[in-house]
């Protein structure tokens, strides 16, 4: 019988977000093995009441939880703290829910930063008494920068894998393996090229702002 | 005289909290510190959109123009800043959290290595002392352990501790004592 999934998007970004980029693709291979899947925007769930009763009757209705966010300052950005707090207050028993995978995009080159995001996603799950299915961490997520994957194809080779192999894993019933979660962790180039690469963005794109010369300016100093 | 700059990031009005605050005040102001404490939660604050405008656009300033505005440059001017927090999952409270994420704008887009890793640097040479201190119903120690972590690595240098909102007056006094020496206020 096939399961139903719930993948709340917590990009802070209105449109665009590689957050979603990634949880698309998953999503795709989800559908093509017969699961169910939807799809809600943290942000926008958090504008309204109504639209936060729709997002905590979809966690009581899913067997399982897809949290997909961009990491800032070394953990979930604030707007899914707000979302796993009202989760908790609602179940706080136990969610109804059987699991919740984490999937997490950053800007830096190393797997290592996103440590503490995927503890504080195991944090939640002895919360509110689900089982955590595992973490996937996409380094360098600025070469998605909210393109599908299979758009971006070559570069995201690796993370394409690791999500098709994920997907295997939610479709079995498994815990997400360690072949996925390495597969999905392999940067898409070196470390040191990609800091070359993204440093000479920041300049492009302060040429364009025509604030290249601002770019180390203090302004509350 | 030295400034120091108070924040309450607890989501709800918390009395333990509070009294951490007010204490914080009496003790600083004792000892020759102008003091000014901000309650989050009654600011308007929007969410940090991931726009980068900070870096590229307006470099230093956050592009979303709300009361974040005033605190971030108070923040900079300080020579102390106080986070007072809950601890959540082993992170700070919603508030706490979206206030520091509007302040992407205090480090350099650039990327550099560092220890091994890959970091941005600060766009102001001196930043101000941090303390964090978490405020706990239940002290998890996992979510407590984790929160150091966490501060730390989001505020370099930065003192944090954990309080047991059941620990007693003289406790939570002694214990607020020893952290303020460690941030440099004369005790």
């Amino acid at each position: 019988m096939s399961r139903s999934y719930t993948f709340l998007i917590g990009s802070p970004k209105p449109s665009g977000s590689t957050s979603e980029s990634l949880a698309d693709h998953l999503m795709g291979r989800l559908e093509s093995e017969g699961e169910r899947v939807s799809k809600v925007s943290v942000r926008k769930a958090l504008a309204s009441e109504e639209a936060m009763n729709d997002l905590l009757d979809r966690v009581q209705s899913s067997d399982v939880i897809v949290l997909c966010f961009p990491l800032y300052y070394y953990t979930l950005p604030a707007i899914c703290l707000e979302a796993m707090t009202l989760i908790r207050r609602r179940y706080s028993e136990k969610a109804p829910t059987q699991g919740l995978l984490a999937i997490v995009n950053q800007g830096f080159p190393e797997e290592s930063h996103a440590e503490q995001a995927l503890e504080s996603c195991r944090s939640f799950c002895d919360h509110v008494s689900i089982g955590y299915i595992g973490g996937l961490v996409m380094p360098a997520g600025g070469v998605v920068n909210g393109e599908p994957l299979m758009k971006v194809r070559g570069r995201v080779r690796s993370q394409i894998k690791g999500l098709n192999m994920a997907a295997m894993d939610l479709v079995n019933g498994d815990p997400i393996g360690s072949t996925a979660a390495k597969a999905m962790a392999r940067p898409p180039m070196s470390p040191w090229l990609y800091r070359i690469i993204a440093n000479r963005n920041w300049k492009r794109m302060a040429r364009k702002n025509g604030t290249m010369k601002q770019l180390k300016d203090r302004p509350y100093a | 005289m030295p400034k120091a700059l108070i924040l309450d990031g607890a989501d709800h009005k918390d009395p333990r909290v509070d009294y951490i605050g007010s204490l914080l005040e009496e003790i600083m102001a004792e000892r020759g510190w102008v003091v000014e404490s901000v309650t989050l939660r009654r600011l308007e604050l929007d969410s940090c959109r991931g726009c980068f405008g900070c870096w590229v656009k307006t470099p230093g300033e956050c592009v979303i123009k709300d009361d974040a505005i005033d605190l971030l440059r108070k923040q900079v001017t300080s020579d102390l800043v106080v986070d007072l927090t809950e601890v959540l999952f082993g992170s700070p409270s919603y508030h706490t959290k979206l206030f520091m994420e509007r302040g992407l704008g205090s480090a350099l887009p650039f990327m550099i290595k560092r220890k091994g890793m890959t970091q941005h640097p600060l766009r102001y040479e001196c930043e101000p002392m941090h303390l964090m201190i978490g405020v706990a119903r239940e002290i998890v120690q996992g979510d407590a352990e984790l929160f150091r972590r966490l501060a730390s690595r989001c505020c370099p240098g930065a003192v944090t501790e954990v309080i047991d909102s059941d620990a007693s007056d003289d406790k939570v006094k002694e214990l607020l004592l020893v952290l303020l020496n460690e941030v440099g206020v004369k005790v």
